[in-house]
Protein backbone atom coordinates (compact mmCIF):
# COMPACT_ATOMS: atom_id res chain seq x y z
CA UNK A 1 0.00 0.00 0.00
CA UNK A 2 2.59 2.43 1.10
CA UNK A 3 4.73 4.03 -1.61
CA UNK A 4 5.83 7.47 -0.85
CA UNK A 5 8.70 7.31 1.74
CA UNK A 6 8.14 9.94 4.93
CA UNK A 7 10.58 12.51 5.88
CA UNK A 8 13.26 10.68 7.78
CA UNK A 9 12.98 13.62 10.77
CA UNK A 10 9.12 13.08 10.84
CA UNK A 11 9.71 9.31 11.55
CA UNK A 12 12.53 10.07 14.18
CA UNK A 13 9.67 12.49 15.72
CA UNK A 14 6.89 9.51 15.45
CA UNK A 15 9.08 6.75 16.44
CA UNK A 16 10.46 9.20 19.20
CA UNK A 17 7.11 10.24 20.60
CA UNK A 18 5.75 6.75 19.95
CA UNK A 19 8.98 5.60 22.70
CA UNK A 20 8.37 8.82 25.33
CA UNK A 21 5.12 7.37 25.36
CA UNK A 22 5.58 4.14 26.83
CA UNK A 23 8.18 5.16 29.24
CA UNK A 24 5.69 7.70 30.45
CA UNK A 25 3.34 5.15 30.76
CA UNK A 26 5.78 2.47 32.25
CA UNK A 27 6.93 5.39 34.73
CA UNK A 28 3.61 6.63 35.74
CA UNK A 29 2.82 2.43 36.23
CA UNK A 30 5.83 1.93 38.81
CA UNK A 31 4.96 5.15 40.16
CA UNK A 32 1.52 4.49 41.03
CA UNK A 33 2.61 1.23 42.23
CA UNK A 34 5.60 2.06 44.77
CA UNK A 35 2.77 5.17 46.17
CA UNK A 36 0.77 2.64 46.31
CA UNK A 37 2.77 0.92 48.36
CA UNK A 38 3.83 3.43 50.42
CA UNK A 39 0.33 4.34 51.31
CA UNK A 40 -0.12 0.55 52.33
CA UNK A 41 2.35 0.44 54.71
CA UNK A 42 1.07 4.57 55.92
CA UNK A 43 -2.36 2.93 56.68
CA UNK A 44 -1.06 -0.36 58.40
CA UNK A 45 1.20 1.69 60.87
CA UNK A 46 -1.72 3.81 61.38
CA UNK A 47 -4.17 0.73 62.26
CA UNK A 48 -1.80 -0.48 64.36
CA UNK A 49 -1.01 2.29 66.09
CA UNK A 50 -5.01 2.49 66.51
CA UNK A 51 -5.41 -1.36 67.70
CA UNK A 52 -2.56 -0.61 70.46
CA UNK A 53 -4.92 2.70 71.47
CA UNK A 54 -7.97 0.40 72.02
CA UNK A 55 -6.23 -2.35 73.76
CA UNK A 56 -4.13 0.24 76.08
CA UNK A 57 -7.99 1.69 76.85
CA UNK A 58 -9.60 -2.00 77.00
CA UNK A 59 -6.85 -2.61 79.31
CA UNK A 60 -7.55 0.49 81.68
CA UNK A 61 -11.22 0.38 81.51
CA UNK A 62 -10.78 -3.22 82.69
CA UNK A 63 -8.38 -2.63 85.60
CA UNK A 64 -10.05 0.05 86.67
CA UNK A 65 -13.50 -2.05 86.94
CA UNK A 66 -11.25 -4.21 88.73
CA UNK A 67 -10.04 -2.26 91.72
CA UNK A 68 -13.29 -1.18 91.96
CA UNK A 69 -14.42 -4.89 92.69
CA UNK A 70 -11.26 -4.84 94.89
CA UNK A 71 -12.18 -1.49 96.77
CA UNK A 72 -16.06 -2.55 97.27
CA UNK A 73 -14.63 -5.80 98.70
CA UNK A 74 -12.56 -3.96 100.89
CA UNK A 75 -14.84 -1.59 102.34
CA UNK A 76 -17.09 -4.70 103.05
CA UNK A 77 -14.46 -6.41 104.67
CA UNK A 78 -13.34 -3.39 106.99
CA UNK A 79 -17.01 -2.03 107.84
CA UNK A 80 -19.36 -5.04 107.33
CA UNK A 81 -17.54 -8.25 107.97
CA UNK A 82 -14.84 -6.83 110.59
CA UNK A 83 -17.69 -5.00 113.01
CA UNK A 84 -19.42 -8.42 112.70
CA UNK A 85 -16.75 -10.38 113.98
CA UNK A 86 -15.62 -7.66 116.91
CA UNK A 87 -19.42 -8.14 117.57
CA UNK A 88 -18.77 -11.53 118.23
CA UNK A 89 -15.83 -11.70 119.97
CA UNK A 90 -17.22 -8.82 122.08
CA UNK A 91 -20.10 -10.96 123.31
CA UNK A 92 -17.71 -14.18 123.83
CA UNK A 93 -15.91 -12.01 126.79
CA UNK A 94 -19.37 -11.25 128.01
CA UNK A 95 -20.03 -14.80 129.01
CA UNK A 96 -20.01 -15.88 132.20
CA UNK A 97 -21.26 -18.39 134.71
CA UNK A 98 -18.89 -20.76 132.50
CA UNK A 99 -16.71 -23.73 133.98
CA UNK A 100 -13.04 -23.50 133.56
CA UNK A 101 -13.17 -25.95 130.62
CA UNK A 102 -15.76 -23.92 128.63
CA UNK A 103 -14.02 -20.92 129.24
CA UNK A 104 -10.57 -22.44 127.86
CA UNK A 105 -12.49 -23.24 124.79
CA UNK A 106 -14.65 -19.49 124.56
CA UNK A 107 -10.61 -17.96 124.87
CA UNK A 108 -9.60 -19.96 122.08
CA UNK A 109 -12.63 -18.86 119.88
CA UNK A 110 -11.68 -15.75 120.63
CA UNK A 111 -8.45 -15.86 119.80
CA UNK A 112 -9.35 -17.46 116.46
CA UNK A 113 -11.75 -14.34 115.74
CA UNK A 114 -9.20 -11.91 116.34
CA UNK A 115 -6.74 -13.94 114.39
CA UNK A 116 -8.90 -13.53 111.52
CA UNK A 117 -10.16 -9.91 112.26
CA UNK A 118 -6.15 -9.20 111.58
CA UNK A 119 -6.21 -11.14 108.82
CA UNK A 120 -8.93 -9.33 107.15
CA UNK A 121 -7.55 -6.27 108.09
CA UNK A 122 -5.01 -6.62 106.11
CA UNK A 123 -6.55 -8.10 103.12
CA UNK A 124 -8.57 -5.10 103.23
CA UNK A 125 -5.37 -2.81 103.50
CA UNK A 126 -4.14 -5.31 100.43
CA UNK A 127 -7.00 -4.66 98.40
CA UNK A 128 -7.74 -0.88 99.07
CA UNK A 129 -6.58 1.73 96.28
CA UNK A 130 -6.72 4.33 99.25
CA UNK A 131 -4.18 2.19 101.96
CA UNK A 132 -1.65 1.59 98.69
CA UNK A 133 -1.88 5.20 97.81
CA UNK A 134 -1.24 6.60 101.42
CA UNK A 135 1.19 4.07 102.02
CA UNK A 136 3.15 4.52 99.19
CA UNK A 137 4.41 1.38 96.96
CA UNK A 138 8.01 0.56 98.96
CA UNK A 139 6.40 0.48 102.22
CA UNK A 140 3.29 -1.87 101.18
CA UNK A 141 5.39 -4.08 99.26
CA UNK A 142 7.63 -3.96 103.19
CA UNK A 143 4.43 -4.87 104.86
CA UNK A 144 3.64 -7.32 102.22
CA UNK A 145 7.42 -8.93 103.23
CA UNK A 146 7.02 -8.84 106.55
CA UNK A 147 3.16 -10.51 106.49
CA UNK A 148 4.79 -13.08 103.97
CA UNK A 149 7.64 -13.74 106.40
CA UNK A 150 5.54 -14.49 109.69
CA UNK A 151 3.03 -16.52 107.83
CA UNK A 152 6.39 -18.89 107.58
CA UNK A 153 4.77 -19.80 103.56
CA UNK A 154 8.03 -18.30 102.31
CA UNK A 155 11.11 -16.72 103.01
CA UNK A 156 10.87 -13.28 101.19
CA UNK A 157 13.67 -10.81 101.00
CA UNK A 158 13.13 -6.93 100.23
CA UNK A 159 15.90 -4.71 98.37
CA UNK A 160 15.41 -1.39 97.88
CA UNK A 161 18.30 0.40 96.01
CA UNK A 162 18.63 4.30 94.96
CA UNK A 163 16.65 7.43 96.08
CA UNK A 164 12.71 6.73 96.35
CA UNK A 165 10.50 9.05 94.65
CA UNK A 166 6.83 9.03 93.93
CA UNK A 167 6.03 6.95 90.74
CA UNK A 168 2.60 8.48 90.53
CA UNK A 169 -0.69 6.76 92.65
CA UNK A 170 -2.09 5.06 89.39
CA UNK A 171 1.41 3.27 88.34
CA UNK A 172 1.83 2.56 92.02
CA UNK A 173 -1.15 0.80 92.13
CA UNK A 174 -0.68 -1.06 89.05
CA UNK A 175 3.08 -2.12 90.30
CA UNK A 176 1.48 -3.54 93.58
CA UNK A 177 -0.84 -5.70 91.86
CA UNK A 178 1.79 -6.76 90.04
CA UNK A 179 3.68 -7.91 92.51
CA UNK A 180 1.06 -9.02 94.26
CA UNK A 181 0.29 -11.25 90.73
CA UNK A 182 3.70 -12.20 90.58
CA UNK A 183 3.49 -13.55 94.68
CA UNK A 184 1.16 -15.19 93.94
CA UNK A 185 2.21 -17.20 91.06
CA UNK A 186 5.31 -17.94 93.02
CA UNK A 187 3.54 -19.01 96.10
CA UNK A 188 0.21 -21.52 94.04
CA UNK A 189 2.73 -22.80 91.35
CA UNK A 190 6.25 -22.59 91.98
CA UNK A 191 6.98 -24.24 95.31
CA UNK A 192 9.58 -21.77 96.00
CA UNK A 193 10.93 -21.04 99.54
CA UNK A 194 12.68 -18.05 99.01
CA UNK A 195 11.76 -14.98 97.07
CA UNK A 196 13.41 -11.83 96.62
CA UNK A 197 12.09 -8.79 95.74
CA UNK A 198 13.93 -5.73 94.30
CA UNK A 199 13.04 -2.39 93.80
CA UNK A 200 15.34 0.16 91.89
CA UNK A 201 15.09 3.67 91.52
CA UNK A 202 17.47 4.89 89.31
CA UNK A 203 16.78 8.71 87.42
CA UNK A 204 14.25 8.35 84.76
CA UNK A 205 13.90 4.69 85.19
CA UNK A 206 12.35 2.18 87.82
CA UNK A 207 12.64 -1.50 88.07
CA UNK A 208 10.94 -3.69 90.40
CA UNK A 209 12.36 -7.62 89.99
CA UNK A 210 10.36 -10.45 91.97
CA UNK A 211 12.71 -13.69 91.81
CA UNK A 212 11.94 -17.54 93.24
CA UNK A 213 13.45 -20.27 93.21
CA UNK A 214 10.60 -22.58 92.74
CA UNK A 215 10.32 -25.49 89.71
CA UNK A 216 10.83 -23.26 87.03
CA UNK A 217 8.42 -23.35 83.49
CA UNK A 218 9.61 -23.08 79.68
CA UNK A 219 8.62 -19.50 78.46
CA UNK A 220 7.82 -20.62 75.20
CA UNK A 221 5.12 -22.75 76.82
CA UNK A 222 3.79 -19.94 77.78
CA UNK A 223 -0.47 -19.55 76.33
CA UNK A 224 -1.05 -15.73 75.56
CA UNK A 225 -4.44 -16.17 75.08
CA UNK A 226 -6.04 -17.68 77.80
CA UNK A 227 -5.32 -14.86 80.90
CA UNK A 228 -2.86 -16.17 82.75
CA UNK A 229 -1.19 -15.03 85.68
CA UNK A 230 2.13 -13.96 83.64
CA UNK A 231 -0.40 -12.90 80.67
CA UNK A 232 -1.72 -10.53 82.83
CA UNK A 233 1.57 -9.07 84.69
CA UNK A 234 2.70 -8.67 81.16
CA UNK A 235 -0.70 -6.41 80.07
CA UNK A 236 -0.91 -4.64 83.60
CA UNK A 237 2.42 -3.21 82.77
CA UNK A 238 1.39 -2.35 79.57
CA UNK A 239 -1.37 0.00 80.65
CA UNK A 240 1.80 2.04 82.66
CA UNK A 241 3.93 2.05 79.45
CA UNK A 242 6.25 -0.45 81.57
CA UNK A 243 7.91 -3.21 79.78
CA UNK A 244 7.54 -6.71 81.50
CA UNK A 245 10.48 -9.53 80.97
CA UNK A 246 9.75 -12.68 82.41
CA UNK A 247 12.67 -15.24 82.37
CA UNK A 248 12.43 -19.13 83.71
CA UNK A 249 13.42 -21.95 82.94
CA UNK A 250 13.10 -26.00 84.02
CA UNK A 251 14.65 -26.13 87.45
CA UNK A 252 15.76 -22.26 87.67
CA UNK A 253 13.09 -20.44 89.23
CA UNK A 254 11.50 -17.93 87.73
CA UNK A 255 12.10 -14.08 87.54
CA UNK A 256 9.99 -10.81 86.70
CA UNK A 257 11.37 -7.58 85.95
CA UNK A 258 8.80 -4.58 85.35
CA UNK A 259 10.93 -1.68 83.39
CA UNK A 260 9.01 1.37 83.82
CA UNK A 261 10.48 4.34 81.88
CA UNK A 262 9.68 7.10 83.53
CA UNK A 263 8.99 9.68 79.81
CA UNK A 264 6.70 6.99 79.01
CA UNK A 265 5.24 6.81 81.93
CA UNK A 266 4.23 10.45 81.91
CA UNK A 267 3.21 10.25 79.12
CA UNK A 268 0.36 7.24 79.71
CA UNK A 269 -0.71 9.27 82.56
CA UNK B 1 -8.20 -15.98 5.04
CA UNK B 2 -5.55 -15.20 7.23
CA UNK B 3 -7.68 -12.31 8.60
CA UNK B 4 -10.41 -15.02 9.47
CA UNK B 5 -8.07 -16.76 11.15
CA UNK B 6 -7.15 -14.15 13.58
CA UNK B 7 -10.89 -12.77 13.91
CA UNK B 8 -11.87 -16.24 14.77
CA UNK B 9 -9.24 -16.35 17.71
CA UNK B 10 -10.32 -13.17 18.77
CA UNK B 11 -13.54 -14.22 18.75
CA UNK B 12 -12.85 -17.07 21.26
CA UNK B 13 -10.62 -15.35 23.44
CA UNK B 14 -13.76 -12.85 23.68
CA UNK B 15 -15.96 -16.24 24.23
CA UNK B 16 -13.52 -17.69 26.92
CA UNK B 17 -13.28 -13.92 29.06
CA UNK B 18 -17.33 -14.25 28.55
CA UNK B 19 -17.47 -17.98 29.84
CA UNK B 20 -15.16 -17.09 32.68
CA UNK B 21 -16.94 -14.55 33.84
CA UNK B 22 -20.47 -15.80 33.72
CA UNK B 23 -19.30 -19.07 35.73
CA UNK B 24 -17.93 -16.59 38.51
CA UNK B 25 -20.86 -14.47 38.01
CA UNK B 26 -22.03 -14.85 41.37
CA UNK B 27 -18.79 -14.22 43.25
CA UNK B 28 -18.16 -10.99 40.73
CA UNK B 29 -18.57 -7.12 42.42
CA UNK B 30 -21.15 -5.25 40.61
CA UNK B 31 -18.96 -3.38 38.46
CA UNK B 32 -17.19 -6.48 37.37
CA UNK B 33 -20.80 -8.40 36.44
CA UNK B 34 -21.36 -5.31 34.31
CA UNK B 35 -18.07 -6.11 32.55
CA UNK B 36 -18.58 -9.51 32.08
CA UNK B 37 -21.93 -8.53 30.50
CA UNK B 38 -19.80 -5.57 28.58
CA UNK B 39 -17.71 -8.82 26.98
CA UNK B 40 -20.49 -10.78 26.36
CA UNK B 41 -22.01 -7.48 24.26
CA UNK B 42 -18.66 -7.46 22.50
CA UNK B 43 -18.33 -10.63 21.22
CA UNK B 44 -22.03 -10.46 20.13
CA UNK B 45 -20.90 -7.04 18.02
CA UNK B 46 -18.15 -8.55 16.26
CA UNK B 47 -20.27 -11.48 15.39
CA UNK B 48 -22.87 -9.33 13.75
CA UNK B 49 -20.24 -7.08 12.42
CA UNK B 50 -18.07 -9.86 10.29
CA UNK B 51 -21.26 -11.23 9.05
CA UNK B 52 -22.73 -7.69 8.39
CA UNK B 53 -19.08 -7.03 6.59
CA UNK B 54 -19.52 -9.85 4.59
CA UNK B 55 -23.55 -9.27 3.38
CA UNK B 56 -22.89 -5.29 3.55
CA UNK B 57 -19.55 -4.67 3.00
CA UNK B 58 -19.45 -1.86 5.35
CA UNK B 59 -19.66 -2.60 9.33
CA UNK B 60 -19.50 0.48 9.90
CA UNK B 61 -22.85 1.30 11.18
CA UNK B 62 -23.07 -1.57 13.32
CA UNK B 63 -19.22 0.29 14.81
CA UNK B 64 -21.48 3.59 15.15
CA UNK B 65 -24.58 2.09 17.51
CA UNK B 66 -21.51 -0.37 19.45
CA UNK B 67 -19.18 2.54 20.17
CA UNK B 68 -22.22 4.22 22.05
CA UNK B 69 -23.24 0.90 23.73
CA UNK B 70 -19.58 0.44 25.02
CA UNK B 71 -19.02 3.74 26.26
CA UNK B 72 -22.26 3.54 28.44
CA UNK B 73 -21.16 -0.03 29.49
CA UNK B 74 -17.48 1.21 30.77
CA UNK B 75 -18.61 3.84 31.97
CA UNK B 76 -21.36 2.17 34.12
CA UNK B 77 -18.49 -0.60 35.14
CA UNK B 78 -16.48 2.66 36.50
CA UNK B 79 -19.92 4.41 37.97
CA UNK B 80 -19.74 1.45 40.57
CA UNK B 81 -16.14 1.37 41.09
CA UNK B 82 -15.81 4.82 41.98
CA UNK B 83 -17.28 6.21 45.01
CA UNK B 84 -17.44 9.99 44.62
CA UNK B 85 -21.21 11.25 44.44
CA UNK B 86 -20.18 13.97 41.72
CA UNK B 87 -18.16 11.72 39.88
CA UNK B 88 -21.35 8.94 39.92
CA UNK B 89 -23.41 12.17 38.10
CA UNK B 90 -21.34 13.46 36.01
CA UNK B 91 -20.63 9.70 34.83
CA UNK B 92 -24.48 9.74 33.82
CA UNK B 93 -24.32 12.95 32.88
CA UNK B 94 -21.51 11.97 30.07
CA UNK B 95 -23.60 9.17 28.72
CA UNK B 96 -26.47 11.13 27.35
CA UNK B 97 -23.65 13.60 26.48
CA UNK B 98 -21.77 11.15 24.85
CA UNK B 99 -25.16 9.50 23.09
CA UNK B 100 -25.91 13.30 21.66
CA UNK B 101 -22.23 13.79 20.49
CA UNK B 102 -22.93 10.24 18.45
CA UNK B 103 -26.01 11.89 16.51
CA UNK B 104 -24.52 15.09 15.95
CA UNK B 105 -21.47 12.94 14.92
CA UNK B 106 -23.82 11.03 11.88
CA UNK B 107 -25.56 14.07 11.24
CA UNK B 108 -22.50 16.62 10.23
CA UNK B 109 -19.19 14.84 10.70
CA UNK B 110 -18.89 11.16 10.34
CA UNK B 111 -21.33 9.38 8.47
CA UNK B 112 -22.82 6.72 9.33
CA UNK B 113 -20.65 4.48 6.73
CA UNK B 114 -17.49 6.04 7.98
CA UNK B 115 -15.38 4.89 10.78
CA UNK B 116 -16.78 6.78 14.40
CA UNK B 117 -13.35 7.68 15.12
CA UNK B 118 -15.06 11.03 16.65
CA UNK B 119 -16.54 9.26 19.43
CA UNK B 120 -13.95 6.58 19.70
CA UNK B 121 -11.32 9.34 20.63
CA UNK B 122 -13.46 10.97 22.97
CA UNK B 123 -14.26 7.70 24.69
CA UNK B 124 -10.92 6.87 25.01
CA UNK B 125 -10.25 10.13 26.47
CA UNK B 126 -12.81 9.23 29.02
CA UNK B 127 -11.30 6.30 29.67
CA UNK B 128 -8.18 7.85 30.69
CA UNK B 129 -10.02 10.14 32.89
CA UNK B 130 -12.09 7.41 34.92
CA UNK B 131 -8.52 5.34 35.36
CA UNK B 132 -6.91 8.17 37.16
CA UNK B 133 -9.82 8.92 38.95
CA UNK B 134 -10.31 5.28 40.36
CA UNK B 135 -6.09 5.14 40.81
CA UNK B 136 -6.49 8.78 42.49
CA UNK B 137 -9.38 6.25 44.44
CA UNK B 138 -7.09 3.64 44.75
CA UNK B 139 -4.10 5.79 46.61
CA UNK B 140 -6.59 7.36 48.98
CA UNK B 141 -8.22 4.50 50.66
CA UNK B 142 -5.30 1.38 49.59
CA UNK B 143 -6.56 -1.76 50.77
CA UNK B 144 -4.78 -4.25 53.00
CA UNK B 145 -4.38 -6.83 50.03
CA UNK B 146 -1.75 -6.88 47.83
CA UNK B 147 -1.97 -4.08 45.14
CA UNK B 148 -1.29 -7.43 42.40
CA UNK B 149 -3.92 -9.48 43.86
CA UNK B 150 -6.29 -6.52 43.07
CA UNK B 151 -8.80 -6.90 40.28
CA UNK B 152 -9.77 -3.27 40.17
CA UNK B 153 -5.57 -2.77 40.29
CA UNK B 154 -5.36 -5.11 36.85
CA UNK B 155 -8.49 -3.66 35.59
CA UNK B 156 -7.92 -0.30 35.99
CA UNK B 157 -4.08 -0.30 34.22
CA UNK B 158 -5.59 -2.26 31.55
CA UNK B 159 -7.88 0.36 30.72
CA UNK B 160 -5.17 3.21 30.88
CA UNK B 161 -2.97 0.72 28.66
CA UNK B 162 -5.97 0.40 26.11
CA UNK B 163 -7.24 4.15 25.96
CA UNK B 164 -3.73 5.45 25.90
CA UNK B 165 -1.80 2.84 23.27
CA UNK B 166 -5.41 2.97 21.30
CA UNK B 167 -5.51 6.98 21.21
CA UNK B 168 -1.81 6.67 19.96
CA UNK B 169 -2.63 4.13 17.56
CA UNK B 170 -5.26 6.49 16.09
CA UNK B 171 -2.73 9.31 15.89
CA UNK B 172 -0.46 7.08 13.81
CA UNK B 173 -2.87 6.13 11.67
CA UNK B 174 -3.52 9.53 10.55
CA UNK B 175 0.04 10.28 10.55
CA UNK B 176 0.48 7.29 8.09
CA UNK B 177 -2.35 7.68 6.21
CA UNK B 178 -1.57 11.17 5.20
CA UNK B 179 2.35 10.07 4.75
CA UNK B 180 0.75 7.18 2.35
CA UNK B 181 2.48 4.77 4.53
CA UNK B 182 1.96 1.10 5.18
CA UNK B 183 -1.06 0.78 7.86
CA UNK B 184 -0.90 -2.92 8.68
CA UNK B 185 2.08 -2.72 11.34
CA UNK B 186 -0.70 -0.48 12.80
CA UNK B 187 -3.50 -2.32 12.13
CA UNK B 188 -1.46 -5.32 13.63
CA UNK B 189 -0.64 -3.31 16.51
CA UNK B 190 -4.06 -2.53 17.49
CA UNK B 191 -5.30 -6.04 16.87
CA UNK B 192 -2.35 -7.50 19.94
CA UNK B 193 -3.63 -4.35 21.99
CA UNK B 194 -6.62 -5.46 21.63
CA UNK B 195 -5.47 -8.81 22.28
CA UNK B 196 -3.68 -8.07 25.59
CA UNK B 197 -6.49 -6.18 26.85
CA UNK B 198 -9.47 -8.77 26.97
CA UNK B 199 -6.77 -11.16 28.15
CA UNK B 200 -6.37 -8.72 31.30
CA UNK B 201 -9.51 -8.11 31.67
CA UNK B 202 -10.16 -12.03 31.30
CA UNK B 203 -7.18 -12.54 34.14
CA UNK B 204 -9.08 -9.51 36.55
CA UNK B 205 -12.37 -11.24 36.42
CA UNK B 206 -11.01 -14.37 37.60
CA UNK B 207 -8.88 -12.47 40.05
CA UNK B 208 -12.45 -10.25 41.51
CA UNK B 209 -14.62 -11.24 44.54
CA UNK B 210 -16.64 -8.75 46.03
CA UNK B 211 -15.89 -9.90 49.85
CA UNK B 212 -12.57 -8.56 48.97
CA UNK B 213 -13.35 -5.32 46.60
CA UNK B 214 -13.48 -2.27 49.08
CA UNK B 215 -15.56 -0.54 46.66
CA UNK B 216 -18.18 -2.69 46.76
CA UNK B 217 -18.29 -2.53 50.95
CA UNK B 218 -18.15 1.98 50.48
CA UNK B 219 -21.01 1.27 47.71
CA UNK B 220 -23.28 -1.25 49.54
Amino acid sequence: MGNVAPNASELYVVIFSTTVFFVFLTGFIIYFILLYQKRQGQNKTERDVMQANFRQEFLKARLEMQEQTFAHVSRELHDNVNQVLSFVKLNLAMISNVDSTQQVKINENRDLIAQVITDLRDLSKSLSFEHISKLGLVKTIENEVNKLNKSGIINASLLVQGDIYPLGEQSELVLFRIFQEALNNAIKHSGASLLKISLQYVPEMFNLTVEDDGAGFLTDSLDHNTGSGLTNIENRATVIGAVATIKSSPGNGCSVKITLNLLQQRIYN
Amino acid sequence: MNGDYIYAVYLTLLLLVTIAGLIRYKKLSKAFKILTVLILCTLISESIKKVYGKIYHNNMPVAHIWAVIEYAFFSLTYFYLLTNKLVKKAIIVSIIAMLILEIVNVLFFEKITQFPSLILEASHIVYVVYSLLLFRQMLLFPAEQSLFKQSLFWFNINVLFYATTMFLDFALLSYFIQNKLDVIPLAYFALAVNFIFYIVIGISILMDNKKENITEFING
